[in-house]
């Protein structure tokens, strides 16, 4: 990642998929899975991740020739903070219903370690553009695996998607899904199923 | 030499610290407080639409229907323990004859313990000052797709007509007794802090009621009228339940 | 409203309502350390300190400067950095103090600052209204349910290392299923503890 100067598609599609921070990394898998049990709250969710990563990354790549390295990441503990309030105002003035929902789960972006991790990782070293696009790549990588656990959750749990009821009366809801554990084993399945894959691929290769 | 560069980035170390602190801190005040006037604006919307919710009235999508409802119908009250209670009164273009307005209606603002914090709600209760109207939950931390769901319109809306005690049954089971209520299935704790909160508005209710009216002449005559007029009334409507003995 | 017992709170914190079973907080530094029960102990008790200290300080913190202030918006700012100096101020101290303890616990203060389960109580407890004792019984019960887990979680997993996990599961996958069923198990304690 620091060898030559990364080209823009290159960054984007390893956020998304060859060093996607959910199954390659490993990070972050902390804070967003508690509202993964209703489809509509992880979108919101992820949004924000996307936007503070996307934005942090920016910032603290057109700082990065000025932070003296004591207090590197201090600083950049206080960019994302402040990234991650101004997106809690926004949802609570334009989603307030949702707002609500998420509680203190918005505020829990701040430790979530991609963001961090990519503000380590990238944005110290390279330019402010593809900074933030490999911010916003990372964020939509992190994303789209959480909405696949968030529509298994709430379609198994809740017999619904997005809030609409799709599956019949004759469904009977699998509380577990809704509950805590349910968001666990969804997600270790999914990483089975893709690792297992990658893992395949990689072998085939050789 | 050294030492004045090493002082040197010290100090820049500590100019920088602050320079950033305040600019992150003056953004983020300016963008608090350029939204602060529009989510009180929402938050206090919410609520009173949550209030009319409680009283099973319509309810307005424009701010203007809204406050003119609340100016005409809508009157505030506190009652010994400090919490809300707010008398609804038809409309001033109703019922010419009497030319005093019915009263609809109290809603009282409940307060409960759920699994997780406090639920907060709008608790609408007849005239009669026995059976509910309605329910309107205002604040909760439940977890969402369980407790939560108490947010659902069918939850409250069930309440229509119940008296207490209320003891819950599981969900979907519509009881027709009056004492009883669906509860939601996997959300015991956050439906035990609802029963609690409502059985003890529904103890205090007469009491309360009685009260607010000693300090209010108006609604001391409005709650003897409504008293005269159910007790000529055979069924004032909802669920049947067993004669009284007069006023 | 608030008129649940502190001994509720703190029970709760630990069994039924585990800041990582039930709230999945602090679940990156957890897979990161826990294949070791001695280094997962240790950095266990650490979180259960800081965690205990930093609630009761943030609280302080809302109720005498943000409240009053009306700064509430900054919240999430003010917090970490209080976690984060308190985290530093403990680090300085440990070094002067004892090397041994700095040895075994001293590793581990980085990694706390950043873990979602520190800050997540501090914000469980402003937006539930705790009380100062009930915010000191959350912060305490929060940090000792977490340390629970992340010990059994070590435990389990050196065990695990002589079994044959599928390739695709090994690692974060398996950590995912064993914590899945701890939480499935602490669920059955949601009995024990009547709030109302």
């Amino acid at each position: 990642m620091t060898l030559a100067k990364p080209r823009m598609g290159r960054v984007i599609f390893d956020g998304l998929f060859a060093n996607n921070p959910v199954f390659v990394q490993v990070l972050g898998i902390c804070s967003t899975l508690a509202v993964t049990n209703v489809f509509e709250n992880t979108l919101v969710m992820c949004i924000g991740l996307v936007f503070t990563t996307g934005l942090s990354n920016f910032s603290v790549s057109l700082l990065r020739s000025l932070i003296p390295g004591r207090i590197r990441m201090i600083v950049e503990t206080l960019v994302i903070a402040s990234w991650v309030i101004v997106f809690d105002i926004i949802i609570k003035a334009t989603l307030p219903e949702i707002s609500k929902a998420l509680g203190a789960y918005v505020g829990l972006i701040i430790t979530n370690c991609i963001v961090m991790g990519r503000a380590e990782a990238f944005a110290l070293a390279n330019k402010p553009l593809i900074s933030m696009a490999d911010g916003i790549a990372n964020g939509l990588g992190y994303t789209w695996v959480l909405l696949a656990v968030a529509f298994v959750r709430e379609l198994l749990g809740s017999g619904s998607i997005f809030g609409v009821r799709v599956l019949g009366e004759w469904w009977t809801n699998w509380n577990i899904m809704v509950m805590a554990p349910g968001g666990f084993f969804v997600l270790a399945i999914l990483i089975w199923i893709v690792r297992g894959r990658m893992l395949r691929s990689k072998e085939g290769v050789r | 030499m050294k030492f004045s560069s090493k002082r040197r980035e010290r100090i820049f170390t500590v100019f920088f610290m602050f320079a950033i602190s305040v600019f992150c801190i003056s953004i983020l005040t300016g963008v608090y407080l350029a939204s602060r006037d529009r989510i009180r604006v929402n938050q206090t919307l919410a609520s009173k639409r949550a209030l009319l919710a409680a009283a099973r009235m319509p309810v307005p999508d424009d701010q203007r229907t809204l406050d003119a409802i609340f100016s005409n119908q809508v009157k505030a009250y506190t009652n010994a323990g400090g919490r809300a209670i707010y008398s609804i009164r038809q409309g001033a273009s109703s019922d010419p004859s009497s030319g005093r307005r019915q009263l609809l209606g109290f809603v009282f603002e409940g307060r409960g313990q759920g699994l997780w914090g406090g639920i907060r709600a709008w608790v609408g209760v007849r005239a009669d000052r026995k059976h509910l109207m309605s329910l309107a939950i205002t604040e909760h931390s439940e977890t969402p797709g369980l407790g939560a769901r108490i947010d659902e319109p069918w939850f409250g809306k069930q309440f229509s007509g119940k008296t207490g005690p209320l003891t819950a049954r599981p969900e979907k089971t519509a009881s027709s007794l009056a004492t009883e209520f669906d509860g939601i299935t996997g959300a015991t704790a956050t439906i035990d802090g609802v029963r609690s909160m409502l059985n003890t508005v529904l103890s205090n209710a007469p009491g309360d009621i009685a009260a607010i009216a000693r300090t209010d002449a108006d609604l001391s005559n409005a709650v003897f009228l409504y008293d005269a007029h159910s007790a000529t009334n055979k069924n004032p409507g909802g669920i049947p339940r067993k004669e009284e003995a007069g006023p | 409203m608030n008129e649940i017992s502190v001994l509720s709170i703190f029970l709760a914190a630990v069994f039924t309502n585990n800041i990582l079973l039930t709230n999945y907080l602090g679940m990156c530094s957890f897979l990161a350390v826990s294949s070791e029960v001695k280094a997962s102990a240790g950095l266990g008790i650490a979180v259960t300190f800081v965690m205990a200290v930093t609630s009761v300080l943030n609280w302080l913190v809302e109720q005498y400067i943000l409240v009053p202030l009306d700064l509430v918006y900054m919240r999430y700012i003010v917090y970490i950095v209080v976690i984060a100096a308190f985290v530093q101020l403990v680090e300085m101290i440990i070094e002067r103090v004892s090397d041994s303890l700095y040895a075994a616990l001293g590793i581990f203060l980085p990694l706390i600052t950043v873990n979602c389960a520190i800050l997540g109580a501090t914000l469980f407890i402003a937006i539930r209204e705790y009380t100062l004792p009930q915010a000191a019984a959350y912060g305490a019960g929060g940090g000792l349910g977490w340390a629970m887990a992340i010990v059994a979680m070590a435990g389990i997993r050196q065990k695990m290392a002589r079994s044959r996990v599928p390739r695709g599961l090994s690692g974060a996958g398996i950590s995912l299923v064993i914590t899945g069923i701890m939480a499935l198990a602490f669920i059955g304690f949601s009995g024990m503890i009547r709030v109302n």
